[in-house]
């Protein structure tokens, strides 16, 4: 009998969160889109991400989160820069910019944070990307900013 | 049982998430932005532009926005979920070149805000100085979230 708090006590919750323990080198810039790989589990309570894909065990509303820093050692031509996320089916555009020719003294760049609310059927997937284009294949994703990737049940569907 | 603070007694659990499917014009000094189309709202508590609060509670709010500018000009652009009419939480805010004829910023944010029941709740977006027009694209298909307003309580008071 849950008597307080109730939903501490709905264990497992479905909540996974990772990282890198290793930065990813030369993913994109030439229109490549890469899918963002997390190798390094803080803790996934079901099992349910295996490095770059999140399979939602149930039905209902997820807080999908992350972090992405992307770096470019060396300047280059204009480059249009694309982070987005697929939950579903669905697209959440989380950053999309163009950075130009002269604008790459700051070698980080799109160290975007984000918080999203998606839906999600039982058994469909949430992966993360990055594209950039414009360039030659030189971006990076940084170990030292730290990209995180992660997800938590918030509640099932009434 | 389920006796004290229990989520599962609070069904329907007050929550909505609305796209819009048109385009939006945003001229000077802004405007809250329109969302006509529900994914869904537990307590029918969504219209037009604006969610008025169910249950008094702790609420994550967040907006994913595509603006295009359409126009020349310097000015100040922010995005914020504004309560009551008055209170902003800044999602972004930032200047645009008065040289930059023409470009583009998506806006993905969040935050967790302290709201009572019969709040209003909308998404702001403000622009001054410089006559610039601001495109809000609307959704161009069923695939896209954008423009995306949502908001979930997650914590009675």
């Amino acid at each position: 009998m849950a008597t307080n708090n109730s939903i501490n006590l709905q264990k497992p919750i479905t909540a996974f969160q990772a990282g890198n323990t290793a930065s990813q080198t030369s993913v994109t810039g030439d229109g490549t889109i890469y899918t963002v790989s997390c190798n390094n589990e803080i803790y996934d309570n079901d099992n349910s991400f295996d490095g770059t894909t999140f399979t939602a065990p149930s039905e209902g509303l997820y807080v999908i989160f992350g972090k992405m820093p992307m770096y470019r050692a060396t300047a280059a031509a204009i480059a249009d820069n694309k982070i987005y996320l697929i939950a579903d089916g669905i697209t959440y555009i989380i950053s999309e910019n163009q950075v130009l020719t002269g604008e790459w003294n700051a070698f980080f760049y799109a160290p975007k944070s984000f918080t999203i609310l998606c839906y999600m059927t039982a058994s469909s997937t949430a992966k993360f990307y990055i594209q950039s284009s414009g360039g030659t294949k030189d971006i990076d994703i940084y170990i030292s900013s730290k990209n995180l990737f992660g997800a938590y049940k918030l509640t099932g569907i009434d | 049982m389920a006796t004290n603070n229990s989520i599962n007694l609070q069904k329907p659990i007050p929550r909505f998430a609305v796209v819009n499917n048109a385009d939006q014009t945003i001229t000077r000094m802004g405007g809250y932005l329109s969302f006509a189309n529900k994914i869904f709202d537990t307590t029918s508590s969504f219209s037009g532009t604006t969610y008025t609060v169910p249950t008094s509670g702790v609420y994550l709010l967040g907006a994913i926005l595509n603006i295009d500018y359409t126009t020349l000009g310097a000015g100040d652009l922010s995005v914020s979920i504004s309560v009551n009419s008055s209170y902003s939480y800044v999602l972004i805010s930032q200047k645009l070149d008065a040289t930059d004829v023409s470009g583009y910023c998506i806006v993905c944010g969040s935050t967790v805000v302290k709201l009572q029941a019969a709040d209003t709740v909308q998404c702001y977006i403000g622009i001054d100085e410089g006559g610039r027009v601001l495109n809000i694209v609307g959704a161009t298909s069923s695939g896209i979230r954008a423009p995306y307003f949502w908001g979930h309580l997650i914590a009675e008071i």
